[in-house]
């Protein structure tokens, strides 16, 4: 598995070592809530906005 | 710890929106436990309301953990998975009430469990009127969602108002269902006590400069000792609305402890820094053990 993958909103290089599908991982660069969308290699999504009925 | 039962073979859905450090510390501890544990995106789901069984839906599992943020979506699936004989933790009568604040404030004070005097009102007028019955300031919450998002201090009715007005505008009815509770002047913290198959886990408070003590809001977490007030109070209101897994948020008052909210979606993850206990583990056994109660009649 890569241990970086690149940040879709700023294209900077973050670390992923052992994430999973599904998994929301921060941006150090810019900030962004990114979620991993495939593994082997990483490749990250921006994360998918709150909804209004989200929570705990 | 939970000791290591032999659970191997158990097919546990772990329904979520993603995956946070709490699922992920789920899924390890349902395999460690040796069972096939498979993580359920809501957003990827497509639920066929005909077919006759879950299996026949595309859902191959023995007992469905509910972990998803998203209440409505979670809300559907546990009523399709009851509809199909899969139990569920919690169950979808359980998650209604508890994800809608109203309901889930009338069942506790139906039950005499001490909780803040709350009102509902669908009008500015009668919120104002709600507030003023209340007293200056109070708190308004959006009947559904959490995690600290929305909820307004009202200082008088000016400010009321304009709050009012503001989530009419959201476009969403539920933001013209005012819920409105008395403000309660709190110690710079609130318990978060965790409950698992009706014993209480461990409990910590959350301390935060806030007025606003959600740990998604950057309440710190520490230590809480479960005194027989929490837990009295923590177990009586996950009976009232029937859940086997929450996270009771309890205030300290002048009158006692009262309860603020149970949480269904029990989130863990400040409580965990806090204590020894394995919450993951406990809460995939608990799974296990409502397999094997199956569904409540």
């Amino acid at each position: 598995m890569a241990a970086t993958a690149v940040c879709p909103e700023c294209d900077a290089e973050i670390e992923v070592a052992g994430v999973e599908v599904g998994e929301i991982v921060p941006c150090g660069e810019c900030g962004a809530d990114l979620e991993v969308v495939s593994v082997e290699p990483v490749t990250l999504a921006l994360a998918p906005e709150e909804g209004e009925d989200w929570g705990e | 710890m939970t000791p290591l039962i032999d659970q191997s073979g158990l097919k546990l859905g772990v329904l979520v929106s993603w995956l946070r450090q709490e699922e992920k510390l789920i899924l390890a501890a349902a395999r460690a436990r040796g069972m096939e544990v498979t993580p359920i995106f809501d957003r990827n789901l497509t639920l066929n309301l005909s077919a006759p069984t879950a299996k026949e839906s595309g859902i191959d599992i023995d007992v469905l953990l509910d972990r998803s943020v998203a209440h409505s979506r979670a809300g559907y699936t546990l009523w399709a998975m009851q509809r199909w004989g899969i139990p569920t933790l919690n169950t979808a009568d359980s998650v209604s009430i508890c994800d809608d604040k109203a309901r889930a404030s009338m069942v506790l004070e139906a039950v005499g469990i001490p909780s803040p005097k709350t009102f509902v009102a669908y009008s500015v007028e009668s919120a104002i009127a709600a507030c003023e019955q209340l007293g200056y300031p109070a708190v308004m919450k959006p009947v559904a969602g959490s995690w600290g998002r929305l909820i307004s201090k009202v200082n008088g009715p000016d400010q009321a108002r304009a709050i009012i007005a503001q989530k009419s505008e959201h476009g969403s009815i539920l933001h013209e269902i005012f819920y409105i509770q008395e403000f309660i002047e709190k110690p710079g913290r609130d318990i978060r006590a965790y409950v698992v198959g009706g014993d209480i886990v461990a409990a910590s408070y959350r301390t935060s400069e806030h007025w606003i003590t959600n740990a998604a809001r950057g309440a710190v977490s520490v230590p809480c000792p479960v005194t027989p007030e929490i837990e009295d109070l923590a177990l009586r209101a996950c009976a009232a609305v029937n859940a086997r897994l929450a996270g009771v948020d309890l205030i300290e008052t002048n009158e006692g402890l009262k309860v603020i909210e149970v949480n269904t979606g029990g989130e863990f993850k400040g409580l965990m820094t806090t204590t020894d206990r394995d919450i993951a583990g406990e809460i995939v056994e608990e799974a296990w053990r409502v397999y094997k109660d199956g569904v409540p009649a």
